[in-house]
């Protein structure tokens, strides 16, 4: 039974809290490090050619992966077929043909390194594939009973033994940025210089080059997300919760797809992510899994020689369901835009007169303009002129508040959190 | 004056020989005079003269006639019926004393113990085998000085006894009956005796002074300095006693500590707690028992025990006879028992008297209080976490008495009115109930029955509850045959139950529930043979029944199908026999033997593993079913409890001992540290017993009159069948368990130090333990291998400890406390290196326990303030004003890793990372 509904993170920590415990993060560091092959190798029945990952484990003071290169990595199915893989990019490797894992045939990974070491997996046997019977939202409560929409999978099968799911999902969202304006800012390096020649730079509006009222963005779930119908009567799938969002949440205000791969599992590679899951998902204070070294389904040749990783045998379904956040609050106000849009200003141009042509001029350099700053930073975006501005009589500095209104750039232009490219699958 | 009269007297006695060969003869009669006339006389009849002091003489009227009569006759007559002596010097000087002779002789061994001061000499050894002057001791205490003295009897030189006879008759001053019963102690002999009913006594004093001191219940005490010097009369008229006693308290086992012959153990007191700061001042006696040395636990969220570096699921934990499985609420931060139901605890360590068995490192053996049979009493307190109310009802007078007690925690409350939103939805709650029911039946036949409840109860999120619950019932009859048999007979029954009650989102509501219930019958008798034998023998019998665990579907909709893993039984019996050897004062023997033996008994279905290979599911090659009752394992075997004492001295002695044991009952557990949701499970054909071995060595000396006691112990203690698991295990509502449990060796060893100070204005203790603990679970194969089959560090292992419990009483109403506490930090599993596996990152863990934590420590004050003890008032408070971790020290508690959108985080977290005040209010009335 594995217990993973029962998730004991916030709370009790909360709790403790309270009671003077706590929880910090801190910068780990390495005490010793053991320098080991990491083989992620997942291949599912679906047609393609299928990819296998060669890397090597890294101290927790360096950001970045060491891969190994220049392997040779075959699997071979119970039929005596085998599928070379070449590298591609650097510790990536992919299969020189397109193939899938048939049903019931059996699949064993052998990896033999530049240096000559050598791995050989467990026989693998691909597991049978559930089809997804229902995907859909519904309006419900997390475990801390905040309302919002979940999303639920349902599978239906007439087979009676355990089964065993793994979980991916990309989630993809329309944005719409709430002060989009057709305009935008101008910054000509004026007059006849190069730029960077500190000369003064004149800013004035144009219509927008680019469309930036509607955006798309995209995440993938990073956690793994695991199931199991073990305690289930008759083993059955049943529903399960796959993405819980909010119902303030940003994602969900104009319309949201999310597409499921559910993966189905053998009962040991079922074992073995959920065991890796447990030495390292939140935990409570006092309960302190004891964690070891997780032994995948790959061995050394050398016995004293250690491996991580698995040998995944998958069976893969795609499931994508599309809803509008008004389907299900048709009266309700729209979630909160990402960030906070009330905030207008007129930042001072600080403005160099008098000049020539159209616009104002800031001068290049020596002069701060926070005008000029923020739109350089792009921070902020044009969101109206201040009818309000007096253009500066005579010679120097001009101080108050500045000829345009801005708002942060994200409130006007969409692109600051996702593409303008509507994706291929988007359907309105 | 006395004392320049006393040196003048040796000075003489020893230069001058006496001269009374030629003694003179006068004639002399007088009537009605007084002596100093009759002495007048003499002197001028003679050449004599007399030297007195006034005061002495008696202005008495006496009579005579001599005719021709030796002087010292005369006064030999004069002076009978009086208390004064005299003496002739030089044949003309008379000198009077009061009740001392003067010798002539200088006493037998007076230069022998030259170097001395003379004036002591047998004086305060009762022992001296001659017969010496009596003397005032030079030097008096202050106290002494105040006492009145009396002169009892003439000194004379002849007949001189060892001991006279001291007869009297007591009186009440103000009725003038007489008071019998009243104690006559003298307080520097060590003697004494009791008024008889019409208020006389009699007792033999050794001539010299003597402390007289009367007691009685309601009658004052009274000194006086008696000093013998014959056999005499002193009557006593005594007042009646004004102050109420509040409370006597009977010491005994002073010297406990050295004279027993068992090593390794300790008695904790409830009420000697209550002084120690604890967290939110809750007095709890079993993390007191953790500053002590040997006894430590793997942190401060971490419920269960590690003694002498054993498992948490090493300590048969009884309460009046029964078992209690977890004797702690909220994940071990509190005790789960009534501090004011309870009397104390005995902590079996080392050597385990052979009544006890069934788990390998400790026993602790908790008592309730037999409650007030006299009148109706009680106790309570309100502190910041819980509230608690105890009653002492006498049923018949003097012969029972009921005892209930009820202890609640208002942290659901408290948890409620916090602002924090993600805390309102959560619950934390617990409460305690003891009673106990005593009854003397008459003088050879007691009953005592005790019913035990606690439960606890804890929601982490808003859609799952988890509760666990300890029942316990106990019986027992003690019985006493005759003078030197005596027995009792006690059945107890204890359940320890948790559940999980999961109300979700979706259709997959559950409940999934644990429980282990056991049934015990214990018959124990005592005989006192002899001075040299004392023997205790008994049998037990224990049944178990385990429900591994359940689940079942909650409400109408859910998916989950119930499932439960099949019932488990067995019977655990034991006989047993030990002898307490007594071969004088300096030698003494404890020798037990326990002979244990364990049936697991069906219906049950046992996994048939292939020989020679690694337990899972493809070496699974059948099972064999077992009927209801039928035998499907059998364990057992002989338990050896010897140890010895050799006392160099009354204060000194040292011991050695040898233990061994059985379990036949082990938790599952994955965690590092203890959880409630950890189960128990039995053994059977898969999973053996554990066995251990104890060797342990120590020296104890007390000094100052009991008042210190220094203990230093040594132990080397080995283990085997040890459990522990595979990597990752799953273990609840898991049916094949032997496949996750791994089974190896232990060894522990270490020398505790231990100086007490048990009373005095400043009291406590300071403990220091180095111990190591290592187990080693070694296999052919290696997915049955911890850390490559080598000895590794327990979760527990700290080897430096050091504690200190200290109390400082200003007045008997003021007193402070500080504990102060210092561990080596335990060892963990920290990761050696990480990689990405799937887009993510995650941690890579290799050997166990090879890191450590940062050391802990952690100090404590308190101060506590008595209630003033006017009778009148209604009840006697205490108040307890205590600041947990003053340091505000954030002790590393666990050090973990979380894969969280795609990255690694650590995280470390301590359990009281700033002080934690709190005041608590008991009363007593």
């Amino acid at each position: 039974m594995k217990l993973h509904n029962i998730d004991t993170k916030y709370v009790l920590v909360a709790l403790f809290m309270a009671l003077g415990s706590c929880v910090e993060p801190f910068v780990a560091e390495t005490l010793t490090f053991e320098n080991v092959l990491v083989i992620d190798a997942r291949i599912t029945d679906e047609l393609k050619q299928h990819e296998v990952i060669l890397r090597r484990t890294y101290p927790f003071e360096n950001s970045d992966f060491e891969v190994e290169s220049n392997a040779t990595i075959q699997i071979r199915d119970d039929s005596g077929a085998t599928y070379n893989f070449q590298e591609t990019k650097a510790g990536n490797y992919q299969s020189t043909s397109a193939f899938a894992a048939r049903p019931d045939m059996g699949y064993t990974l052998s990896v033999t390194t530049a240096e000559g070491r050598s791995y050989i997996s467990e026989t693998v046997m691909t597991p049978e594939r559930i089809a997804i019977t229902e995907l859909k939202a519904e309006i419900g409560f997390d475990d801390e009973d905040n309302e919002g929409l979940s999303v639920q999978i349902k599978n239906e099968s007439a087979n009676a033994e355990p089964k065993y799911f793994r979980y991916e999902y990309e989630e993809t969202y329309k944005i719409v940025a709430p002060f989009y304006n057709p305009f935008e800012f101008d910054v000509i390096d004026s007059l006849f210089f190069q730029e960077e020649d500190n000369d003064p730079l004149d800013i004035s509006i144009k219509p927008r080059v680019d469309a930036s009222q509607f955006c798309y963005a995209s995440a993938k779930s990073l956690d793994l997300i695991l199931r199991d119908s073990e305690q289930n009567v008759g083993n059955a799938a049943g529903k399960f919760e796959i993405r819980f969002l909010e119902n303030n949440d940003f994602k969900i205000a104009h319309r949201y797809s999310i597409l499921i791969k559910q993966y189905n599992l053998s009962a040991d590679s079922y074992s073995y992510y959920s065991t890796l899951r447990d030495f390292t998902s939140d935990e409570s204070v006092f309960t302190d899994i004891q964690p070891g070294l997780l032994e995948g389904n790959i061995k050394a040749q050398d016995p004293e020689e250690t491996v991580l990783g698995y040998f995944e045998i998958a069976a893969i379904t795609n499931e994508r369901l599309f809803f509008d956040y008004v389907d299900f609050y048709p009266d309700r106000q729209l979630p909160p835009y990402i960030i906070n849009c009330e905030l207008t200003t007129a930042p001072q141009l600080i403005a160099f007169v008098p000049h020539v042509g159209p616009g104002f001029v800031v001068d290049e350099s020596d002069v701060v303009s926070p005008l000029l700053d923020g739109i350089q930073a792009g921070l902020i975006a044009y969101h109206e002129v201040n009818e309000d501005y007096e253009p500066p009589m005579g010679d120097g500095l001009v101080e108050g508040l500045g000829p345009f209104f801005v708002k942060a750039t994200g409130c006007i232009d969409c692109r600051e959190f996702g593409s303008n490219v509507k994706p291929d699958f988007w359907i309105d | 004056m006395r004392r320049t009269l006393f040196s003048l007297l040796f000075l003489m006695a020893s230069t001058i020989v006496m001269g009374q060969t030629e003694e003179p003869k006068i004639t002399i009669s007088f009537t009605d005079t007084n002596v100093r006339e009759v002495m007048k006389s003499i002197e001028e009849k003679t050449q004599l003269n007399f030297y007195y002091v006034d005061d002495w003489l008696s202005n008495e009227a006496i009579s005579g006639s001599y005719t021709d009569v030796a002087v010292t006759d005369i006064l030999d007559a004069i002076f009978q019926n009086t208390i004064i002596n005299y003496y002739v010097l030089d044949g003309e000087k008379v000198i009077l004393t009061q009740n001392n002779i003067i010798y002539d002789e200088l006493p037998n061994g007076f230069f022998d113990k030259s170097g001395q001061e003379t004036i002591q000499v047998g004086e305060t050894e009762e022992s001296t085998e001659a017969l010496n002057p009596v003397f005032f001791p030079e030097q008096q205490s202050r106290l002494q000085r105040r006492v009145e003295t009396v002169r009892i009897g003439k000194e004379t030189l002849e007949g001189q006894k060892r001991r006279y006879t001291l007869t009297g008759y007591v009186m009440n001053a103000k009725t003038g009956k007489p008071i019998p019963d009243l104690s006559l102690v003298v307080r520097n002999r060590k003697i004494g005796t009791v008024t008889d009913e019409n208020g006389f006594y009699e007792i033999a004093l050794p001539p010299g002074e003597n402390l007289f001191e009367t007691k009685a219940l309601g009658i004052e005490t009274q000194r006086k300095r008696v000093v013998i010097y014959n056999d005499g009369r002193l009557d006593f008229s005594l007042n009646e006693n004004i102050e109420q006693l509040d409370e006597v308290v009977v010491e005994a086992d002073k010297a406990k500590n050295v004279e027993e012959e068992i090593t390794g153990s300790t008695t904790i007191e409830s009420e000697e707690t209550k002084d120690i700061p604890m967290v939110l001042g809750e007095r709890n006696i079993l993390s007191v028992a953790t500053q002590l040395p040997g006894i430590t636990n793997a942190g401060e969220g971490a419920s269960g025990l590690n003694v002498r570096g054993g498992k948490t699921d090493q300590n048969l934990i009884l309460l009046d006879e029964g078992v209690v499985y977890n004797p702690t609420h909220f994940f071990g931060i509190f005790q789960a028992l009534n501090p004011f139901a309870t009397k104390g605890v005995d902590i079996y360590k080392g050597n385990v008297p052979a009544e006890f068995g069934g788990r390998l490192s400790s026993v602790f053996d908790i008592t309730t209080i037999d409650g007030n049979t006299e009148e109706f009493s009680g106790e309570a307190s309100i502190g910041p976490v819980t509230g608690n109310l105890m009653l002492e009802i006498p049923v018949v007078k003097d012969k029972s008495s009921l005892v209930i007690g009820g202890r609640g925690a208002y942290s659901d409350w408290i948890l409620q009115s916090l602002d924090d939103e993600s805390l309102n939805n959560s619950s934390a709650s617990f409460y305690d109930i003891v009673a106990n029911y005593t009854h003397k039946i008459n003088e050879n036949n007691q009953v005592k029955a005790t019913g035990y409840y606690s439960e606890d109860s804890f929601s982490i999120t808003s859609d799952s509850l988890f509760g666990y619950s300890n029942r316990m019932f106990s019986v027992d009859w003690k019985h006493k045959f005759n003078e030197k048999n005596n027995g009792s007979l006690s059945l107890a029954n204890s359940k320890y139950a948790f559940d999980i009650d999961f109300d979700g989102q979706a259709n997959n509501d559950f409940l999934l529930g644990y429980s282990v219930e056991e049934t015990e019958a214990k018959l124990k008798f005592k005989y006192l043979m002899n001075d040299v034998h004392t023997f205790d023998y008994g049998v037990a019998a224990k049944l178990y029944s385990v429900n591994p665990g359940f689940i079942r579907p909650t409400g109408g909709e859910s998916i989950i199908s119930s499932f439960a893993v099949p019932e488990d039984r067995a019977l655990e019996g034991a006989i047993y026999i030990s002898d307490e050897i007594n071969l004088g004062d300096k030698v003494g023997l404890s020798a037990g033997l326990r002979y244990s033996y364990y049936t697991a008994l069906g219906p049950s279905t046992q996994r048939i593993y292939a020989d020679g290979q690694p337990r899972n599911q493809a070496t699974l090659i059948g099972s064999t079913d077992f009927d209801d009752n039928e035998t499907i394992e059998t364990y057992g075997g002989p338990e050896f409890r010897v140890s010895g004492r050799y006392s160099f001295t009354p204060d000194f002695s040292l011991k050695a001992g040898f233990n061994s044991m059985y379990q036949y009952i082990h938790t599952l557990s994955n965690t590092t540290t203890v959880s409630p949701i950890d189960t128990w499970k039995l053994s059977d054909s898969n999973i053996r017993p554990q066995r251990s071995n104890q060797y342990s060595l120590g020296l104890f000396k007390n000094f100052d009159d009991d008042l210190y006691e220094l203990s230093i112990e040594g132990y080397y203690k080995t283990s085997e069948d040890i459990l522990d698991f595979k990597t990752g295990a799953q273990l609840l509502l898991n049916d094949t368990i032997e496949q996750e449990v791994l089974q190896g060796e232990g060894q522990a060893y270490g020398v505790e130090f231990l100086l007490r100070k048990n009373s005095g204005k400043l009291n406590g203790w300071l403990g220091y333990t180095y111990s190591r603990s290592l187990i080693k679970f070694a296999s052919e194969f290696s997915e049955e291998r911890i850390n490559g089959g080598e000895f590794f560090p327990s979760n527990f292992d700290k080897p430096h400890d050091v504690s200190l419990v200290a109390n400082y009483k200003f007045t008997t109403r003021y007193s402070a406390s500080l504990n102060f506490s210092y561990q080596t930090g335990r060892p963990v599993t920290y990761p050696i290196g990480q990689y990405n596996f799937n887009n993510s990152e995650y941690v890579f863990y290799s050997n166990r326990n090879e890191f450590r934590i940062p050391d802990y420590f952690r100090m404590d004050i308190g101060i506590n303030i008595e209630g003033n003890h006017k009778i009148k008032k209604f009840a006697h408070s205490f108040w307890n004003i205590s600041v947990y971790n003053v340091l505000g020290r954030a002790n590393p508690y666990s050090v973990f890793f979380v894969s969280e959108d795609g990255g690694v985080k650590a995280f470390k977290s301590s359990i009281f990372a700033i002080p934690i005040p709190s005041i608590t209010y008991n009363f007593k009335f």
